[in-house]
Order: C-alpha cells, then structure tokens, then sequence
C-alpha cells in the first residue's frame, strides 16, 4: 500500500511550458500533493424518470497541486521562476563574498515569462504520476511570525496537466534545505524608493508576510477529435503585490503613516542565522514593496499587548520596472 | 562484506540522493535500496563501481640546472 512517508515530490523545469521533463531535477523538501480531477457533464435526461442525470461524458481534465512548509532558500529561486520572474538561471556575486550567491527576481511586468515545470508525485512502491505544464497559480506567499516557534513558512500551488502514471524516474541529487527564522527576520521603512534599506524599524515587528500574485489564468480550446481535454494556453491578468506587518504599538510612528498617507519603501529580510554561508553571508529571502499602509487592525500579543497590523499595497516603481523585486541569497551557483 | 558503489567525495558539491547514505554502499546496503534508487545511484556521479584513486602526492620540485659558465 502507499506509505505517505515513501512518497516522492520533485520537479523539473520546462524548457518549453507543456513539454515534460524527465527525470526531475528538484526534490520538493514540503509539504503537499498533486491530484487529478476531471468533469463529465451529463447529457438530456432519462425521460420519465427522477433522475435528473442522462448519459455523462468526460469534457475537461487537469491536476492541481500545492506546496506549502519551511521556506527553503536553496529552493525559492525554483519557486521565483516559476511564480516571480522567470529565465533567471545565473546568480551575482555579492561584493566581497567568495561562496554566497544572490538571485534577483524583479517581477515580470511586460512579458509572461514565468517557467512551468513537470510535477512527479507518489510513492514509488506503487505508482508515481507526472503531471507536465504545472503553473503557479494560487498566489507565492512567506510568511514569518515571530511570536510562534515555526521557521519562515512559504506556500504555493496551481494546476497542471491531468497526470500519467510512470514508472518511477532516476531521483535528482538533493541539496540540503536552509531555513529561515522568523525571530532574525529584518525590516526596514523609508519614505523614498531610493532610500529603501535605510531605516531599520526594531523592537516592534511581529510577523510579516509578502503575498506574490501572478494572475494565471487557464484557458480550454478545441483541440479535435484527438485532444487531450486539457488546458492548451494559459495567461495572466493584472495583479499586485502586498505585504501584511503586524507591529507592536509602542508609539505611533507606523499609524502616522498611515495617517498621513504617505508612501512607504519597505524592504523585509528573512534570514538564516548570521554568516551561515560564510562571514558576512547569510541564506535570506527579501522582498522589496513600495506603497501606503492600509487597513490598520488592532490585535493582541501574548494577552498583554496591543499590535496593529497594516496591509501594504505594492505599487508599481517606474525606476524599478516592476512592483515587487524578490532577492534570495544562498550558496548555489545553478538552479 | 563487499563494496558495491564507492562514494566519489570529489564529486560531491553539497548535494545527497535521498535514503542514500553518502559514503560507501556495502552489496548488502545496495541491495536493499529500491529500484529506482538503485538506477539513481547508478546513474550520479556521486558514486560509482571502482574505488575512486587516491590523491597522487605532489611531485617533489627538480633542483635548478647549474647556470653555463661563461668561458
């Protein structure tokens, strides 16, 4: 019988979207599934019957998977092609560094560029499923809270092709995950996109998440006699970023903002424990956003203090070209 | 007990197959693994049949050639 503790989730990317991959590439260190659904729409109705159901055929097929778990920064640059900005294969150095490297995803605003990859899921004792043409689209979502005990979470999924059963591939070479911690989380404030990273703002925050849209949609055309019942395209409507903080209230210095409503350049960092690449070089994930602080809530922390929470729509920054840029910096090389 | 992959460290850049021990697999150890994992072995350059050769020692620097004498 399947054991869910044997069960296989990897991927590839695709060099070209709906064409599989074999063998996959990536081991997904999270959590989640892929699952194939399919719908059949029933014809006229049996006639002097109660059955309100005739004869049913089978008109659309698809999978839908999900990801969610420990933010890993050796894998966020798969989830940044696939759901940021994609065809970003070759890191920078960062100045001074010998092993760290940084990938930079500034959100695709002019062309669907975004990568697909080809999903392997099961337990390989009894059968394993490749779904080609994955996508992303629920939105990319990191969140930290640093009141809690869990490690930078991320979560992600979409849909892709209905799945074929294969035989089980050759697994990739794995890379051990490097999580974040939500208590080494940085933010920063500033009032001007060209000041971003300027004004640290310690001592108050408590979490912080960044939401990543893409907008995909799906799109089922005539395919002949034939066809697969699949997707044959997919596309992407308008979208934006946001990022939710939760401050504790110490003063008003984050209210007035929003009082005033005034734009804000927020950049948050995720880190890995300090020099955890090596002196000077830590694994994090970083979001830049630039936009008013709205929506202020007031929660509680611990029974004892009061918190406000305020949502950040991300605008788009002509000097940027996007609305929200993604950085992860980690020790690999290649994807 | 026999070895039936060496593991090749000088290969390795930080990455495992994962269930798969990074270090020698006895025949024992290989055998138990599943198929696929036994094609993954195979096929990694992480590990392989022949005992990978041992690092040759530096070669020791030849002394200089006296200078000709000028006659």
């Amino acid at each position: 019988m399947a054991e869910i503790s044997a069960e296989r989730y990897e991927l590839a990317i695709e060099a070209t979207r709906g064409t599989a991959v074999t063998p996959p590439t990536h081991v997904v260190f999270l959590d989640g599934s892929v699952s194939n659904h399919s719908t059949s729409t029933s014809g006229q109705p049996a006639r002097g019957l109660l059955s309100d159901r005739g004869v049913s055929k089978r008109v659309r097929k698809w999978g839908e998977w999900d990801m969610s778990g420990a933010a890993d920064a050796n894998f966020m640059p798969v989830l940044g092609n696939m759901a940021v900005k994609g065809n970003v294969t070759s890191p920078t150095t960062p100045v001074g560094a010998t092993d760290a490297r940084l990938w930079t995803f500034p959100r695709a605003m002019t062309a669907d560029n975004l990568e697909s990859a080809t999903l392997y899921f099961g337990d390989p004792s009894v059968q394993m499923w490749q779904h080609a043409y994955a996508m992303v689209s629920d939105d990319l979502v990191v969140t930290a809270d640093a009141s809690s005990e869990e490690l930078v979470q991320v979560a992600t999924g979409g849909m892709a092709q209905f799945g074929a059963q294969v035989a089980s591939p050759t697994a990739p070479t794995a890379v051990t995950p490097e999580t974040l911690i939500p208590g080494l989380t940085d933010l920063w404030m500033d009032a001007a996109v060209g000041d971003i990273g300027d004004t640290a703002i310690t001592g108050r925050l408590v979490s912080a998440e960044v939401t990543v849209p893409t907008g995909r949609t799906y799109k089922y055309l005539a395919q002949g006699a034939a066809g697969t019942l699949g997707y044959s395209n997919t596309g992407r409507t308008r979208s934006h970023p946001t990022a939710t903080l939760q401050f504790e209230l110490l003063d008003t210095a984050q209210y007035d903002i929003f009082e005033a409503d005034t734009e804000v350049a927020m950049r948050v960092r995720f880190n890995a424990e300090d020099d955890s690449i090596e002196t000077g070089f830590n694994h994090y994930v970083e979001f830049d956003l630039y936009g008013k602080l709205t929506e202020p809530e007031w929660g509680e922390l611990e029974g004892s203090n009061r918190t406000v929470t305020f949502t950040l729509e991300g605008d788009y920054v002509a000097g940027w070209s996007t609305d929200i840029i993604m950085r992860v910096q980690n020790a690999k090389a290649a994807l | 007990m026999s070895i039936a992959r060496y593991y090749d460290s000088s290969k390795n850049s930080g990455g495992f197959l994962v269930g798969v021990p990074l270090r020698d697999l006895t025949q024992e150890e290989y055998d138990e693994l599943p198929p696929y994992l036994q094609q993954s072995v195979d096929a990694s350059p992480l590990y392989r049949r022949t005992k990978p050769q041992a690092a040759k020692p530096a070669a020791a620097p030849k002394p200089d050639a006296p200078a000709d004498e000028v006659k």
